[in-house]
């Protein structure tokens, strides 16, 4: 009886192990699975709530850091992956990658025109959140902060989001790609009241 | 003695004479920065480094010595809100040129790049990179590739490289050289390569760590991403 309480005892905790061992495993594969590298169309134009709607697909799916790439079924299919590693190769943007892709940019910074990735396009682009707060990019400008519309960002050198909708109190929604933690999301921030934080436009909107 | 002996001697000699040509022209390391400056001197040898070699130039000075119109001016700007720590460290390597530092909390790392390639107009550096540090170092490299680049047109990457503290000399490879920099103010080194994608936003850096008498002290690659 000792001896099967003992076999129990250890089936139970090398269970557990193996099952702990299974949870660290964060190499879900999902770039290497899902991900292309198709080459973008060109867009002639694009409207700002297109460009939201653009962004609301990748709502509710992953963060990663440096990444781009993302589904649209709702999950973060790579959660829990470990943070500020690109090789992780999980499902989302980072905050700049996702920006770049719903502002449908170019690789190439001296080009302004708009392009439109797919959601499986595993693609960054060159900018940063630092980089986007100086508005670095032939697209891309500073804007003062009371003049930001729909789908204008908010950037601080390691943070950018863009704005969803203005809410009355000051504060906004923006839908952003936050953390590893946290996914792709509209919250509510504070932002635009912080001095970190800078207004940034990506120009050439049709409307 | 014949016409064909001549004509081989001949032959030799001027062969002999092309190939002394040929290595009296190979290009070597450059000898100049990206400011026109000589390059300085490498103190010493550099243990496992078989490619011709060019030192950088390093200075470390404070945010005021940095004139407000100068390529860094605006950059130092960028962290007005808060209290720069000293030193700020200037490096000028052959394509690339770069300033870093840190905040008085050492939880950010400034840093601006500046190339001698075309750029958006009006804007005096071609980059600008933020790290946030934990317990002193960078989690990221942070690189910053797309608006840096060559003379040429030639793409460049920057990033932040933070040896070991017993290192003295980070050599870089670079296409057909080495170059060098000094560590400087216990600041991570903002280093330059030509090994860059801009497909995935990436570069690759390959480093050797070397002690202040030019030994190895160790050799790896950064596969760096744009990111953040």
């Amino acid at each position: 009886m000792a001896r099967s309480h003992t076999f129990l005892a250890c089936f139970v905790t090398a269970f557990f192990l193996t099952g702990a061992g299974t949870g660290a495993a964060y190499h879900t594969q999902f770039v290497a699975t899902n991900c292309n590298t198709a080459a973008p169309t060109p867009t002639p134009y694009i409207t700002r709530s297109g460009s939201a709607t653009v962004a609301l697909r990748a709502r509710y799916e992953g963060y990663q850091w440096a990444g781009g790439c993302w589904n649209n079924n709702d999950r973060d299919d790579s959660p829990n992956d470990p943070t500020s590693d690109p090789a992780t190769g999980g499902e989302g943007g980072d905050c700049s990658g996702f920006t770049f892709k719903v502002w449908r940019e170019s690789l190439t910074e001296s080009d302004a025109s708009f392009q439109q990735w797919g959601m499986l396009r595993n693609v960054h682009g060159p900018y940063t959140a630092s980089r986007f707060k100086s508005g670095h990019g032939a697209p891309n400008i500073t804007a003062s902060k009371s003049a930001l519309l729909k789908m204008d960002a908010l950037a601080s050198e390691s943070h950018i989001g863009m704005i969803y909708a203005p809410n009355a109190d000051g504060t906004d929604q923006i839908i952003e790609a936050k953390g590893e933690a946290y996914g792709t999301n509209i919250w509510t921030r504070t932002y635009r009241g912080s001095s970190s934080y800078g207004g940034v436009r990506r120009t050439g909107w049709s409307s | 003695m014949s016409d064909r002996f001549v004509i081989r001697v001949a032959a030799m000699v001027v062969g002999s004479l092309l190939t002394i040509g040929c290595d009296t022209n190979d290009p070597g390391a450059p000898m100049t920065l990206m400011n026109g400056s000589r390059a300085p001197e490498l103190p010493v040898d550099l243990e496992g480094v078989a490619s011709p070699a060019v030192s950088t130039s390093v200075a470390t000075s404070s945010i005021g010595e940095i004139g407000a119109g100068s390529a860094f001016g605006a950059c130092a700007k960028r962290a007005q809100g808060e209290r720069r720590s000293v030193p700020v460290v200037v490096r000028v390597g052959v394509t690339g040129e770069s300033v870093t530092f840190r905040t008085e909390s050492r939880r950010g790392l400034y840093g601006c790049d500046n190339s001698q390639g075309s750029r958006e107009e009006g804007r005096r550096a071609c980059g600008v990179a933020f790290g946030q540090l934990s317990e002193g170092r960078l989690e990221d490299p942070r690189l910053n590739v797309g608006a840096c680049t060559t003379k040429g047109g030639e793409p460049l990457g920057f990033a932040w490289v933070q040896p070991v503290p017993n290192a003295t000399f980070v050599a870089v490879e670079q296409d057909g050289y080495v170059e060098v920099y000094r560590t400087a103010g216990g600041l991570p080194i903002r280093v330059t390569t030509d090994d860059v994608e801009i497909d995935r936003s990436g570069a690759t850096f390959r480093i050797t760590e070397h002690a202040e008498d030019g030994g190895l002290i160790q050799q790896y690659r950064v596969e760096a991403s744009v990111a953040g």
